[in-house]
């Protein structure tokens, strides 16, 4: 199985995981960490290295952050040279239900080969796709 | 190193809120960061120059690279990020001048007391702030992002 760890903007992970809950069902090894306005950077990096180097230890390990170039994303990608994690940002919920769902039966190469181009395609203008103005 | 518009205090330096907000409000086309860990490490540095946002060109700095940095060519506005407050008075006394210092974001820790809830200061900070704005007519002000509540240094 692989972890997932989900560092975020405010309870945007927290609340990710509650709600991929409702239609997945099984969510163990699934953590977040919300960083809030106010709080100290070097915690958060701090707090993501422990998360990190514990989770990517005897599992494969999925860190989904919110915003490319945001903090949770800086906190993240400072450890990617050092421990071995997948870093997926501009996590949605389509997405994270995907990897969520499979990652019982994908290892994390598999996952990268079919599951996160098609994440990129769960954005959709529903007007056009319908043909509504 | 011309056109500094604006120089800000966060110690999260470059991220979201301030690509989406502050660059676009200055006309941002040069991000200048000036912090030690980032300059010395150079996989952080790497990271950092790679989150470059289309618009602008990023460059760093160690706080005690002040003359490369005034030599530095630069094209349009530039904005000067840092987490360190004392590292503003060097920069105005060496010949790099700009009239904005924005607050942008400091946690608390070791002294600091809390003024807003993206803000905390030392009173040697705070000291420092004031003599910053009488010395160099400079403007402080606490703003989290352009057009949400702005402090005076005065007012906080």
């Amino acid at each position: 199985m692989v972890n997932i760890l989900i560092v975020t903007h405010g309870d945007f992970g927290k609340e990710l995981k509650n709600s991929a809950k409702l239609i997945v069902g099984d969510v163990s090894n699934i953590e977040s960490i919300s960083y809030d306005i106010g709080d100290n950077f070097k915690s958060l990096v701090a707090e993501v290295e422990k998360k990190i180097k514990r989770m990517s230890n005897d599992s494969e390990l999925m860190v989904f952050t919110d915003m490319y170039g945001g903090s949770p994303f800086n906190a993240v990608t400072r450890f990617m040279n050092k421990y071995d994690f997948d870093h997926v940002t501009g996590v949605n919920f389509p997405l994270f239900l995907d990897i969520a769902l499979n990652r019982n039966a994908m290892n994390l190469d598999e996952i990268e080969k079919n599951i996160i181009n098609d994440g990129k395609k769960s954005i959709v203008f529903v007007n056009e796709n319908l043909g509504i103005s | 190193m011309k056109k500094v518009v604006l120089a800000r205090i966060d110690e999260r330096l470059l991220h979201g809120q301030v690509v989406v907000n502050w660059l676009p409000v200055y006309d941002i086309k040069e991000i200048i960061i000036i912090d030690n860990e980032i300059a010395e490490d150079d996989f952080l540095k790497e990271i950092t120059l790679a989150a470059a946002p289309k618009s602008a060109r990023i460059h760093v700095f160690a706080e005690n690279q002040i003359d490369e940095l005034r030599d530095l060519q630069t094209e349009g506005n530039a904005i000067i990020i840092t987490k360190n407050i004392f590292v503003i008075p060097s920069l105005l006394s060496n010949g790099i001048s700009f009239n904005q210092l924005n607050l942008g974001g400091l946690s608390m820790i070791k002294d600091r007391k809390r003024y807003l809830d993206f803000l905390c200061l030392s009173n040697s900070e705070i000291d420092e702030l004031k003599e910053i704005e009488d010395k160099y007519d400079v403007e402080v002000f606490a703003q989290m992002i352009p057009n949400s509540l702005k402090f005076d240094l005065n007012k906080l």
